[in-house]
């Protein structure tokens, strides 16, 4: 029964799942609320705040769920936050196409950390849900606030 | 035909005689017999006929295997006449079907079920501006049976519930359904989903009017499944779909329909998958129901005992074969993907179940189900498993 010996990216996976599921989350309340976000097969839920300024994205969460919905999370955070609201929309899309396994090229502006973990559930369609949770809602923020992205880059 | 022992039943399972996993998903799906895969395979390595159309010798035969399986579907639920059995995709696909065809009434159903035994009569309440009333738990998982006496004081139209719940294990005491729903001039429909795999039914001695189930819950193919329709209630139904094989007669703007499970059963079927469906049952039937639901409510009885027996594991089912559960410290998926590392196969989340886990008072769980060929060993196992997770204390 037991697994079997993970290999080393699978090693560095998940010491960089663990190190982000430490990462304290917590709701900034100054910023503009969004909608919260329901898991649809799972029961999670998540909330994502988020403002941008001159100083570029500010991104807060918070929710209840598993540990790759909060990995997720933090890691949108990690990846996003200063960065320019357009350039972060193209990583977003970049982030999504790649965890859906439907470009292995590189994201500009995503770093190799996040492009392991995201590749690594390209041929995990179920818990992939988990992971791009927070990535899904940082979408439906872009689509809903245009103005954040439209003109810049 | 008596239980063959374990060993005889697991050499069915090709898949088995692989180590290293332990399959407690089967509420989910089931593990496929070597018969069916066989029955399967050889429909279409040889010349793969199709059915009710065609007269050469390939197609006579294929028409016949298909005719012979839905008498053995008849004989596996328990009404002996083959009218009211229409082939399906499935649970969902049946359902769907039923609802869509339904045409009045009030409804009545509970939080007790599968979203798929749900949303198809919020579709038909919408449709027919009927009403639908869902009722409660009782306090063992089950359906209130005195709340659904009290909905049923009122005339009703349809009362659909699940045989045996996905998530609590608990069984439908049918009869009394059925005698609720009759005096209110409703039909009763169960969801057999759970139920097909513990070997044939008795559905109409159990006063039930419909009812649908899928093949790959029975150790059967996946794309195949039945609804049955009491055949005299088949020809109240709206019909839903057209096409070929359903119409004894065309002209350029009308038809002329046929009678009985034809009228649903536009184009060309599953043949493949509505034969290894019998095979399925065919294995199932000489197995008997008395005897599978004896083993797995044994088992399932020693799997709740066992998890029961650890501080940090909270139980939402109620026995028989499938285990619904919360560990401290563990989100269900995380536990299931520690599981899935160790080797065993189980289910997390909200089990299609949403309005349940509500009533339940939890967000997601963790389920292992189990099987004719589950083991005792298999369980202890999982005890194990669980009780190495509590002492790892989460995901970290």
């Amino acid at each position: 029964m037991n697994p079997d010996s993970p290999t080393g990216d699978e090693v560095r996976l998940r010491e960089v799942l663990q190190r982000l599921v430490r990462t304290a989350s917590g709701l900034d309340q100054t910023l503009s609320l969004d909608k919260a976000h329901p898991g649809t097969s799972c029961g999670d839920r998540l909330q994502i705040r988020c403002d941008a300024d001159r100083n570029g994205l500010a991104i807060a969460w918070n929710g209840e769920g598993c540990s790759l919905m909060q990995a997720g999370a933090a890691l949108l955070v990690e990846v996003l936050s200063g960065k320019e609201p357009h350039a972060a929309r193209l990583i977003v899309d970049g982030a999504l196409a790649m965890a859906s396994g439907e470009t292995a090229s590189p994201v500009e502006g995503l770093g190799d950390e996040p492009a392991l973990v995201l590749g690594a559930f390209s041929t995990r369609p179920n818990r992939r849900e988990c992971l791009l949770f927070a990535w899904r809602a940082m979408r439906d923020w872009f689509d809903s606030n245009p103005e954040e992205t439209s003109g810049a880059g | 035909m008596s239980f063959p022992g374990i060993g005889a039943v697991r050499a069915g399972f090709p898949c088995l005689a692989t180590p290293g996993r332990i399959w407690l998903d089967s509420a989910a799906t089931s593990l496929k017999l070597k018969t069916v895969i066989e029955t399967v395979s050889g429909y279409y390595s040889g010349w793969c006929g199709t059915v009710g159309r065609s007269s050469h010798a390939a197609a006579e035969e294929a028409s016949h295997a298909v005719q012979e399986v839905r008498r053995v579907m008849a004989r596996y639920l328990g009404v002996e006449d083959p009218a009211g059995i229409i082939f399906v995709p499935g649970t969902t696909g049946g359902i769907n079907l039923l609802a869509r065809a339904w045409n009045s009434g009030r409804i009545v159903t509970s939080r007790l079920e599968h979203h798929s035994n749900l949303l198809p009569w919020h579709d038909a309440a919408r449709r027919n501006a009927a009403e639908i009333e869902s009722v409660g738990l009782d306090s063992r998982g089950g359906i209130d049976m005195e709340a659904l006496e009290r909905a049923l004081r009122r005339p009703a139209g349809l009362v659909a519930l699940s045989m045996r719940s996905n998530v609590t294990g608990a069984v439908l005491d049918c009869r009394r359904a059925a005698d609720l729903a009759h005096r209110a001039g409703a039909v009763l429909f169960v969801d057999a989903a759970q139920e097909a795999a513990r070997g044939p039914m008795n559905l109409l001695n159990d006063g039930v009017d419909a009812a649908s189930f899928s093949s790959h819950k029975m150790h059967g193919p996946t794309g195949s499944g039945v609804l049955w329709v009491r055949p005299d209630l088949l020809e109240r139904l709206d019909r839903v779909e057209s096409g070929g094989g359903m119409a004894l007669q065309v002209d350029d703007d009308e038809m002329v329909v046929r009678i009985g499970h034809a009228r649903f059963e536009a184009g060309t079927p599953h043949i493949a998958g509505i034969l290894g469906m019998g095979s399925a049952a065919r294995w199932l039937m000489a197995i008997g129901r008395e005897t599978i639901t004896e083993y797995e409510d044994g088992l399932g009885a020693y799997l709740h005992q066992e998890l029961a027996r650890l501080d940090g594991v909270r139980i939402f089912s109620c026995g028989g074969g499938i285990l619904s559960c919360t560990i401290t410290g563990w989100h269900p998926h995380d536990a299931a993907d520690q599981l899935d590392q160790r080797g065993f196969a189980v289910r997390a989340g909200t089990l299609c179940a949403q309005p349940c886990l509500r009533a339940l008072g939890v967000d997601s769980l963790l389920r292992a189900s189990l099987a004719i060929h589950s083991t005792c060993e298999e369980c202890q196992a999982f005890a194990d498993a669980v009780r190495d997770l509590i002492l790892q204390g989460g995901f970290r």
